[in-house]
């Protein structure tokens, strides 16, 4: 399925964009990161640490994707 | 006019947003400002960039307020917080909390805070003085 994925902070510097939409096969918040840790080794270890956010709410990873969601990567917060 | 919830480069006088609110009932008004720091720890830091995932932070602040307004009684809360670059000595993060007495304008001013700190999708880097930066976790 295709969903656009929105990077920030230290893994928009690890990617080296801020957003992209991405075809992979798979059914849960957990395949695409597993997808994206195969597409982009260097970042790894922050998705590792990160949470997740689909269509601006929090969810877990075992959180089920469909067709078009936008899938916030969310490593570390560190406002105030 | 002075945005209840705001995340972007602008600083409101906070005059403004003191008089943005009035309720005779309001007997405590807590105010919180969060100043971009030099942590020593950390090196020698000249300014922050701050970088945030404005809608959504913006929708789990509400969330936050709400919460605050539920637990501690408070009538009313602001919260801004800068993006963008903020040198040290500068300040990034407002929250102000309107209540009937200082207990609950207290207790819920520290909710708030701690709650936008840890939950809202909001990003710092410490840029150094030696031209070497760092992102910030926590």
């Amino acid at each position: 399925m295709k969903v656009e994925i929105l990077y920030f902070s230290q893994i928009k510097d690890k990617v080296g964009k801020s957003s992209e939409v991405l075809e992979f096969t798979g059914n849960t918040v957990s395949d695409l990161v597993e997808f994206l840790a195969q597409k982009y080794p260097n970042a790894k270890d922050v998705l590792e640490k990160s949470m997740f956010a689909v269509n601006e709410e929090y969810v877990d990873k075992q959180a089920i994707l469909k067709e078009g969601d936008k899938v916030a990567i969310i490593p570390p917060v560190s406002g105030g | 006019m002075i945005p209840q919830v705001y995340i972007g480069e602008n600083w409101f006088s906070l005059d403004e947003v003191f008089n943005s609110y009035q309720n005779p009932l309001c007997g405590g008004v807590d105010i919180f400002i969060g100043v971009a720091r030099s942590a020593p720890e950390d090196g020698d830091v000249q300014e922050l960039h701050y970088e945030a995932y404005v809608s959504m932070a913006e929708k789990v602040i509400k969330e936050i307020i709400e919460e605050a307004k539920e637990k501690y009684s408070i009538h009313h809360c602001v919260v801004h917080h800068r993006t963008g670059v903020v040198p040290v000595g500068v300040p990034s993060f407002l929250v102000v909390v309107w209540a009937g007495h200082r207990q609950e304008a207290f207790a819920g001013c520290r909710y708030v805070v701690d709650n936008v700190k840890a939950r809202a999708p909001i990003w710092k880097k410490e840029v150094f003085k030696s031209g070497q930066t760092q992102w910030k976790e926590r």
